[in-house]
C-alpha cells in the first residue's frame, strides 16, 4: 500500500476536508518539559521526493509512543533524523531541549548516548554471539571491567528471557524473535533514557509480536524512560501505545493518547487504525 | 521550553505557588472562620505566575467529592513505593527532589525525594520541581494510569522546574500499582 500525493490532493480539494487538520500536540503551540523531543516544521527530500513536509510532532516524556503510517510515508526517515544520522533540509529536532541539527560531533555523539534502538532484524554482529553482542556498547562506550560488564550483559539477557544459555549462540542460531529479544538487550545496555524500535513487529507471527510486545511493556514498566516504537501494525499500537501519532505524506495527520485516537473523527486516522480499504489512502 | 528557578529560591516560589492555590480554590474545608477568609481575601493574584502552565478554573466553593480519598489513596501508593526497594531504587533515578500537591486541596502537599538511591516521603522542604495534579488525576496516578505528560499537556496539571526527570522514572511506581500483563499469560488476546 501507498500514497498518492496527487491523489490525496485531489481528494483534499474535492471532499474539502484537510486531512492533516486534527494534529493536536505540536510542541511548538504547546512547548515545555515535558515532551522528551519535539520535532518542529521538518522538511526532507530527496532529489524530487520530499519525505517530511512541515512536521510536527512532540514525542511525551515517560510515555510508549507509537508512530504510526503506511508504508512509505517516512517513519524510519523520522527516526533517523531523531538521533542525527540525517539532518533535515529546514526545521528543527530538539532532543531533552536540545537542538540535534545544530549539535558538534561531539554533542551528537554524547547525545547518541541517550538512546537505545532495536533496528528491524535486530543488526546483530554475525561474528558474535549473543553476549559479545550485548557487551559491545560497554566495551565501547564506558571503562567497567568484564566482571561489571557480565553483570549488566546477563542481568539486560535475563531481563529479554535470553539468559538460559542462549548468550553462547551465534546470530545465526536464533529465531527472528530471539534476534530481535538479544536486540532489545543490547539497546538496553547503557540504560538509555529514550528506547526506539523501528518496526519490532517485522517478520514475526501475531503471537511474537504480541509477546515481544508485553516485553516492550515490561520493560519500560520496570525502567521507565521514553520509548518510541515505529510501526504500521494496528494491533501492536493499540496495545502498547499511551500516546498515537499517525503520519501521512510526510506530516503528522493526528497525534494524541491512544483512546482519543482510536476514536477520531479524521478520515485517514480512521480508516487507517481500523484497515478499511474504503477512504483516503488508497493502492497507488 | 519551560522554566527553572534558581535552586535557592526554591521555598520562595512553593510559598508563592501554595498561596496562588489559595487565591484560586476559595473553598475551605468545613470552615467560614474569618480567619480563613481574611486568608484567602489577603492574598492578591499575582501577574508574576509561579507556574509554567495555565491555572486550572476554580471549580466552586467545594473540594470534589473524594478529593481527600483520592490524595490518601496517593500517599499510602508511595510510602508503598517508598518501602519497596526496587521501585525506590527506580525512582530514585529522577535524581530531583519533587514537591507533588493536589490542586483541589490546598493544604495537602508531600516532598518526593528522588535522588543518591533514595525515595523517601518528606513533609516540608525546598524542591527542585513541583507537580500538581486535579482530583481525578491524583485518582488515576494512585491506580498506575495516569499518563502525567499528557495531563500536563492539556492543561488539567501544572509544574514547575525539570519535570521531565521525574516523568521519566514514574512509570516505575505506576507499574508496582498497575503491572503490565505477564510475558505469555495473556492468553484471551493470543
Amino acid at each position: 500500500m501507498s500514497v498518492d500525493p496527487n491523489t490525496a490532493a485531489l481528494l483534499d480539494r474535492a471532499s474539502g476536508y484537510d486531512y492533516h487538520e486534527g494534529a493536536i500536540a505540536v510542541p511548538q503551540e504547546n512547548p515545555g518539559d515535558f515532551w522528551s523531543i519535539e520535532c518542529i516544521d521538518l522538511y526532507k527530500s530527496f532529489g524530487s521526493n520530499r519525505v517530511m513536509n512541515g512536521l510536527n510532532v512532540g514525542i511525551p516524556e515517560g510515555m510508549i509512543t507509537v508512530v504510526l503510517g503506511p508504508s512509505g510515508t517516512g517513519k524510519s526517515v523520522l527516526l533517523s533524523h531523531l538521533i542525527g544520522l540525517m539532518f533535515p533540509d529546514a526545521g528543527d529536532i530538539l532532543v531533552h531541549g536540545q537542538s540535534v541539527p545544530n549539535m558538534t560531533m561531539p554533542e551528537l555523539l554524547e547525545m547518541r548516548k541517550k538512546f537505545g534502538i532495536l533496528f528491524q532484524d535486530g543488526a546483530l554482529f554475525g561474528s558474535m554471539n549473543v553476549y559479545d553482542n550485548v557487551a559491545f556498547p560497554l566495551r565501547q562506550h564506558t571503562d567497567y571491567d568484564e566482571r561489571q560488564i557480565k553483570d549488566i550483559v546477563m542481568g539486560r539477557l535475563n531481563e529479554v528471557g535470553l539468559a538460559n544459555g542462549a548468550e553462547t549462540r551465534m546470530p545465526s542460531e536464533l529465531s527472528g524473535g530471539m534476534r530481535k529479544r538479544a536486540g532489545f538487550a543490547r539497546a538496553l545496555v547503557l540504560d538509555p533514557q529514550i528506547v526506539m524500535f523501528d518496526e519490532p513487529d517485522s517478520g514475526l507471527d501475531p503471537v511474537r509480536t504480541a509477546l515481544l510486545c508485553q516485553l516492550i511493556e515490561k520493560v519500560h514498566a520496570e525502567n521507565g524512560g521514553t520509548y518510541i516504537v515505529i510501526t504500521h501494525d494496528i494491533a501492536s499500537a493499540r496495545r502498547i501505545g499511551e500516546y498515537i501519532a499517525v503520519l501521512w505524506k510526510g506530516r503528522i495527520v493526528q497525534s494524541g493518547d491512544r483512546d482519543d485516537m482510536f476514536e477520531s473523527p479524521n478520515p485517514f486516522v480512521r480508516q487507517f487504525l481500523a484497515g478499511n480499504p474504503g477512504g483516503p489512502l488508497g493502492m497507488e | 521550553m519551560g522554566s527553572s528557578w534558581p535552586r535557592g529560591n526554591a521555598a520562595t516560589a512553593r510559598d508563592a505557588l501554595r498561596q496562588e492555590a489559595i487565591v484560586k480554590t476559595p473553598f475551605s474545608f468545613g470552615s467560614s472562620s474569618p480567619a480563613d477568609d481574611d486568608r484567602t481575601a489577603a492574598v492578591a493574584p499575582t501577574t508574576d505566575r509561579p507556574t509554567d502552565r495555565p491555572a486550572r478554573a476554580p471549580r466552586g466553593d467545594r473540594p470534589p467529592s473524594g478529593a481527600q480519598d483520592a490524595w490518601e489513596s496517593l500517599m499510602r501508593v508511595l510510602e508503598d513505593a517508598a518501602a519497596d526497594p526496587a521501585v525506590a531504587h527506580g525512582m530514585s533515578r529522577a535524581g530531583v527532589r519533587v514537591r507533588l500537591y493536589a490542586l483541589d486541596l490546598p493544604e495537602e502537599a508531600v516532598v518526593l525525594e528522588c535522588q543518591n538511591d533514595r525515595f523517601e516521603l518528606l513533609e516540608d522542604g525546598p524542591a527542585d520541581t513541583e507537580l500538581g495534579l486535579a482530583t481525578e488525576d491524583v485518582a488515576r496516578l494512585a491506580e498506575g494510569k495516569l499518563r502525567t505528560a499528557m495531563a500536563i499537556a492539556t492543561g488539567r496539571a501544572t509544574y514547575r522546574g525539570p519535570i521531565r526527570q521525574f516523568l521519566r522514572v514514574l512509570p516505575v511506581m505506576q507499574a508496582m500499582v498497575n503491572p503490565p500483563v505477564e510475558m505469555g499469560t495473556n492468553h484471551e488476546e493470543i
